[in-house]
């Protein structure tokens, strides 16, 4: 595809060396039909017309290729900053949209020469276009995970601006600036016509236009030839436009075997799954659940397990596609497309590892589940009176799961597939959710989950994906001496959303500590930690970094401050710029070092985290849940803070990852790291020095034994 | 002087004819039908500048058609050349050409039943006068002032100098309106053939007006349109939405050539392209480099491409259709002795010069580039340049030293008031010659018509060897027709105007 | 809300300045379109001091918002007539021209729009294509092939003289056409960005995996998304179909406001383009304030 955008393009600059006369000479009579010696017919006044439409596309090329780019970049540059101060500044583009374009074209036209009036014209008309849904996209980016890390670790405006913002948009931007050329493009045409373009006799595709309409009865040709030529060029350029940001076409799925086996349940047999790169993501994978029963995959994160459930419901995405292997409902076989879309919908339940992008953001609750969904609800631990009218970006990790599970259940699906269903999750929710699960005695429940204890509680059969290490379960025991407070915290009040979540919180962290932060779903453990980072402002209180008191918002902290003070969301996926590879996430924390440098370090930082290299050069798109949150850990690191505050941060873990990232928490605490951790799992709470519970707005310590929070 | 409209040019040349050669067929039979006592007419003309105001600027020609509809004139060019006279009734001066008795018939009445006396015609000609930056300064050569009504019927004129061609002079926009009227934003009564019934300025109805004086026109009803696109035009017709269309491109007639359901009126020899060279300014300034470039013109080649062959070829007379217009040998393409005058005046190793154009009238920017090819076989590298039409007329025309200028029809008289007397208000090529000036005086007292003539021709002939237009060739103005409309008028000029003979034979 | 007021009427009194002073600099004015260019400097001095064209600038402007302000839309400077009635007598054709376009734009685009946003690759691109078709092509090509080939409607769209354009509705469909193609493409173009946007969403993914059918998620997930973005490319087709108008109606004939504006601009007749301007001006910054509305009530 791009070798015909370059042909088309190498036409447009340079046809004029192909063509068979010279553009000027007059060959002929006036309006002479198509022939022998002039193909295309002759123009007003006699002149072969495929000449001048070889000949004629240079200017006009170059001339709207300058109009894009002036217009494409006043665009994104205004787009940017009126999405990013929340300021209008729309009153200029919307004075530009609302006075008669005749009026402006004729007023550049007559004023400027005519390039210049077609670049002018162009930005006036096509910069605001731009400049409007740029401002939409950069207004919906500033809230993202990754931005805010970015300013999370002290990158001025301009630099999240032109590193984390731009690239996101970009897919959007090189597939726009087509429609640009194409204003260009008929401004240019239009303009010529009037009279205010290239003068005659140069051959130019707008002239063209002018000087055969009154002859286009007589050689329709001459008024074919140009316009035919205008849209080649827009095409060629429209789809090198999106060609270029498109993924490339995914290999096609292969058809199945369709001998019939009579066994009733689920029946998976030789699954291979391929990326759209043609890596191999999972192979020859078989599986087979009867009605009744629980099956549940365990294994290293990264290893496929995601994957080999959505291969079998059909519903990869991101480009992987399904290249082997058959799926069989009550031993017909559901074929992929169509047929397995209405199957999902008729008879499967899904959940999604990381549900609460999986509800939509403007119903609420309750419209979302319906009224069986919302008894579900109500049985999983959620009172659906208080949480019905809300809306998902208000609730906690743990209640957009539960949120979503109820979903996944209501409608009692003959198949359910959970991924992750207890991950963040306290102990009283887990509970509920197991019962839930086991209610049906006549379903097919696959599930996914890293929570060991749950596995043990459900399962019938337990099948492991790729190679598992043996869980640890002794806990390291470290000498500890108290170091020096590093994080102070006083009487801090915070509200989300008109609520009072913590009031009078005082808190305390040395150096080289550990603590746990436990409570319910909800009860604002991950308010506290992004209130310490300066993502929420408190109301009232004081926070004090080595004896300082730490400005409350982000950004009237300094640059030492918000590198001290590092944060690990519990949203992996959101967390990361999907614009970007691992290797410039990783390397940005490390700017104050020169560039070669910094992806230097890149390996080592991998390795740390036990990722392995080779991740350096992939996107988020390509990295597993479990791989994402140690990228994120990874990238906290890079910065060298003094404080690391981690929000669930081994829910997308398995055991053994978790218990690695852990160690690695003790080694860097050995250095004088100070980590606060909120978490439901017990296993992290074990690990800690200490540990404390928020509970109705209050913070106290937790004196009960590490193994039974309750 | 029929001028059309130049203003909307620029958009007039968005086009919408692209049908294939051959697919023009015949009239729509879902149209409307129209009784054949209606005529449709659609005319060159843009909304934005149509008037009610018969004595200001004329920009379309549609209000032209119109008001030569619904208003006498004391007198109209006729189908020969010489005057015809309407309602007035005589024009006599008397022995020193300077004062002059114009009877009017008795028989006129407006349509509001006031009958047409000398009054309403002395206000009409005095409004004129007052008006006379936009007509083009008709009025001119009266004093107005001294002009009286001397009974009901009976007006005297009064010229400033012995003027003999003054029934000439009132030969042309002299509609008559009621005496007193003030009010021209809305359609004022007049004592024409036709009268307004209905409709706008552009897009009128009339109705014929059993009133008048004439012999009743076959027409019962016309709609006049005012529409400013030539494609458009051509189209309404082609698809059976009206009856004539005026002034059609030529490609338009040559597409319709041999097609029986449709016919072409020529008038003939009327557009003009005259490459204008100013006098007063060099190279020009040298009548040697005038000649020569007049004789490096092929004349042939340009009218076979800017009118399609539908014209003649041009002997550098600025009026060809006057009847004051001299027969002369033609002048021929001579290029070794064009080279030769060249030289002569100090130009052997050629010249550089810029030939301004534009796009208002079609074929203007063609002439240009094909003259300026013709002009480099003599050692003359010219540059075309084209300007917009709206700031041409403006900016260029009239002031640049060569340019392609306009001229549609106007009678030699009026062009020489306007741009050939040394006081004249725009003096496009720089003439200036009290002696023409003295000789044009002269002429016009010889009260002798065909001493006249020949004095009128005589200037001309000068004009044609010193002056600085190249007139290279007139086109025919084309009107295309359905068959069945027989009476259209073939005339230059005002004549065109008058359509009230036209009838409908199917 | 009366922010919102306040900054439309701030955009209409912008357009109405900027408008006039655009037609002023032009380098015609009504004095000397009405001379043709042919009187001498004198006269177009007095005719100027008479059409009131000596006055300084901010004067007449004054001159004209006071005017306005009292329901005087002036006359024309190069016929006298009441510029109300010149626009009063092309309004109804205008609006019946416009509401043609739309009713075929609006369908166009939004399947123009889906294609382009489940199918960037191709369809995107063809929509790209279509719209940079010069807008007289797309004129010339409808007349050739569905007036002068197939003969199914009439070539030219004129009004008729006495009645109005719904006499004969089959004239309105060629110039509404060549209207809306183009702008409905590049609509859908604009659109195709938002809706591929709205389909990467996680929970529209998600909606898939549940197995929802394509036209549920359209209608549930991608459309109220797409309200406010929609609403805002509206505004932009509508801005851009009153631009091209001026010329579909020089090619069809059509006497409508745009072929009016045309030709005022060319002989600088202000008042007719001032108000010309302030009234499509008016048009286009309702839409923008409802799309603002629609987008702000998310």
């Amino acid at each position: 595809m791009r070798l015909v955008f370059l042909a088309v393009l190498a036409v447009a600059c340079a046809g004029g060396l192909l063509a068979p006369h010279d553009p000027a000479a007059v060959v002929g009579p006036a309006w002479a039909p198509p022939g022998a010696a002039v193909p295309l017919g002759t123009d007003a006044l006699g002149r072969d017309v495929l000449s001048r439409v070889l000949a004629g596309g240079l200017a006009l090329t170059l001339v709207a290729a300058l109009a894009t780019a002036c217009a494409c970049a006043v665009g994104l540059g205004w787009g940017l900053v009126a999405g990013w101060t929340g300021r209008a500044g729309t009153v200029v583009a919307d004075v530009l949209l609302a006075v008669p374009f005749l009026v402006l074209a004729l007023l550049f036209a007559v004023t400027l020469p005519g390039w210049a009036a077609v670049v002018v014209g162009t930005i006036c008309g096509g910069a605001p276009l731009t400049m409007r849904v740029v401002r939409d996209l950069t207004g919906q980016a500033r809230t993202t995970g990754y931005v805010e890390a970015a300013l999370g670790i002290g990158e001025s405006t301009v630099a999240v601006l032109g590193r984390e913002v731009l690239p996101s948009i970009a897919r959007y931007a090189v597939a726009d600036a087509a429609l640009r050329f194409v204003v260009a493009l008929q401004l240019a045409s239009a303009l010529a016509l009037l009279g205010f373009g290239p003068q005659p006799p140069a051959p130019d595709w707008g002239l063209m236009l002018r000087e055969n309409l009154p002859g286009a009865a007589l050689n329709p040709a001459g008024l074919l030839a140009p316009a035919v030529a205008l849209a080649v060029l827009s095409l060629a350029v429209a789809i090198a436009g999106h060609g270029a940001v498109a993924s490339p076409r995914p290999p096609r799925p292969a058809a199945g075997d369709s001998a019939r086996a009579p066994d009733p349940g689920l029946t998976v047999t030789g699954l291979s799954v391929v990326d759209s790169a043609g890596r191999s993501l999972l192979s020859d994978f078989s599986l087979r659940v009867a009605p009744g029963e629980v099956v549940a995959l365990v294994g290293p994160s990264g290893a496929g397990k995601t994957t080999a459930v959505r291969a079998a419901l059909d519903a990869l995405d991101d480009g992987a596609v399904r290249v082997a292997g058959t799926v069989r409902w009550q031993g017909e076989p559901v074929r992929p497309g169509r047929a397995a879309r209405r199957w999902r919908r008729a008879r499967v339940g899904f959940l999604d590892q990381d549900p609460a992008g999986t509800l939509d953001p403007r119903h609420t609750v309750a419209r979302t589940l319906g009224a069986d969904g919302m008894a579900v609800l109500a049985e999983l631990g959620v009172d659906p009176s208080v949480y019905g009218p809300r809306l998902p970006h208000t609730l906690s990790g743990g209640q957009a799961r539960r949120v979503a599970l109820a979903r996944a259940l209501a409608g009692a699906p003959a198949v359910l597939v959970l991924d992750e269903p207890t991950s963040g999750l306290d102990p009283d929710a887990v509970d509920r959710v197991v019962r839930a699960i086991a209610a049906d005695p006549d379903r097919v429940t696959v599930l996914i989950s890293h929570d060991r204890a749950a596995v043990a509680r459900i399962a019938d059969r337990v099948l492991t994906i790729g190679a598992d290490a043996a869980p640890r379960t002794a806990a390291r025991t470290r000498s500890r001496s108290v170091h020096d407070e590093v994080l102070v915290v006083d009487g801090l009040r915070v509200r989300r959303a008109a609520t009072v979540v913590l009031d009078g919180v005082d808190f305390r962290v040395a150096a080289g500590e550990m603590v746990a932060v436990v409570g319910e779903s909800g009860a604002g453990k991950s308010t506290l930690l992004r209130a310490l980072v300066g993502l929420v402002r408190p109301e009232a209180g004081e926070i004090r970094l080595g004896g300082r008191a730490l400005p409350p918002a982000v950004r009237d902290r300094d640059r030492a401050d918000l590198r001290a003070v590092q944060f690990l969301a519990q949203d992996p996926a959101a967390a990361l710029n999907p614009a970007h590879t691992v290797r410039t996430a990783l390397a940005r924390p490390l700017r104050r070092l020169p560039r070669h440098a910094a992806r230097a370090q890149v390996p080592g930082l991998l390795a740390r985290v036990g990722l392995p290299p080779d991740i350096a050069d992939r996107r988020p798109r390509g990295l597993s849940g479990g791989q994402r949150q140690r990228v994120a850990l990874a990238r906290a690191l890079a910065a060298d803070p003094a404080v690391l505050l981690a929000d669930e941060p081994t829910a997308a873990l398995d055991h053994a990852t978790a218990a690695d990232v852990l160690d690695l928490l003790d080694d860097l605490r050995d250095t004088g790291l100070a980590v606060v951790v909120a978490t439901h799992d017990p296993a992290v709470a074990v690990r800690a020095d200490r540990i404390v519970r928020i509970a109705a707005g209050a913070l106290t310590d937790d004196r009960s034994e590490p193994t039974c929070v309750p | 002087m029929n001028r059309h409209h130049t203003v909307s040019r620029g958009v007039a040349m968005f086009a919408a004819l692209a049908l294939a050669a051959g697919c023009v067929s015949g009239a729509d039979p879902a149209g409307s039908g129209a009784p054949s006592d209606t005529l449709r007419y659609v005319a060159v003309g843009a909304a934005a500048s149509a008037t009610n105001d018969p004595h200001g600027g004329i920009l379309n020609q549609s209000d032209l058609v119109r008001f030569a509809l619904t208003y006498d004139v004391l007198a109209k060019p006729g189908a020969d050349g010489e005057t015809e006279l309407r309602l007035a009734e005589s024009i006599t001066p008397d022995a020193a050409l300077t004062h002059w008795t114009v009877r009017l018939r008795t028989d006129a009445t407006f349509t509001d039943g006031q009958p047409v006396a000398a009054a309403d015609v002395l206000f009409s000609l005095r409004r004129l006068h007052t008006k006379s930056a936009e007509n083009f300064g008709r009025m001119q050569m009266f004093d107005l002032d001294a002009a009286k009504v001397v009974d009901q019927h009976t007006v005297e004129l009064v010229t400033t100098k012995p003027y003999a061609e003054v029934p000439r002079a009132l030969e042309s926009v002299t509609f008559v309106v009621p005496d007193a009227t003030t009010d021209f934003t809305k359609p004022v009564v007049g004592s024409g053939p036709f009268r307004m019934t209905g409709g706008t300025p552009e897009a009128a109805v009339l109705e014929r007006n059993d009133r008048w004086w004439g012999s009743a026109p076959a027409l019962r009803r016309v709609e006049i349109r005012a529409v400013a696109d030539p494609q458009a035009r051509a189209q309404a017709v082609l698809s059976g939405q009206a009856d004539v269309a005026a002034s059609v491109n030529p490609a338009t007639a040559k597409q319709v050539d041999g097609n029986a359901e449709f016919a072409v009126v020529h008038r003939e020899a009327i557009t003009l392209y005259p490459f204008v060279m100013r006098l007063d300014q060099p190279p020009f300034d040298d009548n040697r480099v005038r000649a020569a470039v007049k004789l490096a013109a092929d004349r042939e080649a340009l009218v076979d491409k800017v009118f399609l062959g539908y014209g003649r070829t041009g002997n550098d007379l600025i009026t060809p259709a006057d009847p004051s217009s001299p027969d002369l040998p033609a002048r021929t393409r001579d290029l070794d002795r064009a080279r030769q005058l060249l030289a002569d005046a100090g130009h052997a190793d050629g010249l550089t010069l810029t030939l301004h154009t534009t796009t208002s009238y079609p074929g203007m920017d063609t002439a240009a580039l094909l003259f300026a090819e013709q002009l480099g076989e003599i050692g003359i590298d010219v540059e075309v340049k084209t300007a917009p039409p709206d700031t041409y007329w403006t900016e260029v025309w009239g002031k640049e030293a060569f340019y392609v200028g306009f001229f549609g029809g106007i009678p030699f008289l009026d062009v020489a008031r306007v741009s050939l007397l040394s006081g004249g208000p725009t003096n496009e090529t720089g003439w200036q010659r009290p002696d023409w000036d003295a000789g044009f005086d002269a002429a016009l007292a010889t009260a002798d018509p065909a001493e006249r003539t020949r004095m009128l021709g005589a200037l001309q002939t000068t004009l044609r060897d010193e002056g600085g237009y190249l007139v290279w060739g007139a086109g025919d103005g084309l009107d295309l027709t359905r068959t069945g409309v027989d009476g259209l008028p073939t005339g230059p000029g005002f004549e065109s105007s008058f359509i009230e003979r036209t009838r409908l034979t199917a | 809300m009366p922010r919102l007021l306040a900054r439309s009427a701030l955009v209409l009194a912008a357009v109405a300045v900027l408008v006039f002073l655009a037609t002023a600099l032009l380098p015609t004015d009504a004095a000397r379109a009405r001379t043709g260019g042919r009187a001498g400097a004198a006269d177009l001095a007095a005719l100027r001091a008479e059409l009131g064209l000596d006055r300084p600038l901010w004067t007449r402007i004054a001159g004209w918002a006071t005017g306005l302000v009292r329901g005087d839309l002036g006359t024309s400077l190069v016929s006298g007539r009441p510029v109300a009635d010149l626009l009063g007598a092309r309004l109804p054709a205008t609006l019946a021209l416009m509401a043609a376009a739309a009713l075929v734009a609006v369908p166009l685009l939004l399947v123009g729009a889906w294609a382009a946003g489940r199918r960037p690759r191709t369809a995107a691109p063809v929509l790209v294509a279509v719209a940079a078709v010069p807008q007289v092509v797309v004129a010339a090509g409808l007349v050739a092939v569905f007036a002068g080939a197939l003969r199914w409607f009439p070539a030219v769209s004129f009004v008729p003289v006495s009645g109005s354009v719904w006499d004969r509705p089959s004239s309105l469909v060629l110039p509404a056409v060549a209207l809306a193609v183009p702008a409905a493409a590049f609509g859908a173009g604009l659109l195709g960005g938002a809706v591929a946007d709205a389909l990467a969403l996680p929970h529209v993914r998600a909606a898939r995996v549940r197995g929802l059918p394509e036209p549920l998620i359209l209608v549930r997930h991608v459309l109220p998304r797409l309200v406010p973005a929609s609403l805002r490319v509206t505004t932009l087709v509508a801005a851009g179909m009153l631009a091209s108008s001026a010329l579909v109606e020089t090619v069809f004939g059509y006497a409508g406001l745009g072929e009016l504006l045309v030709g005022a601009v060319s002989t600088g007749d202000s008042p007719v383009v001032q108000a010309i301007a302030v009234l499509s001006g008016a048009v286009v910054v309702v839409c923008l304030a409802v799309a603002d509305v629609a987008a702000r009530s998310r």
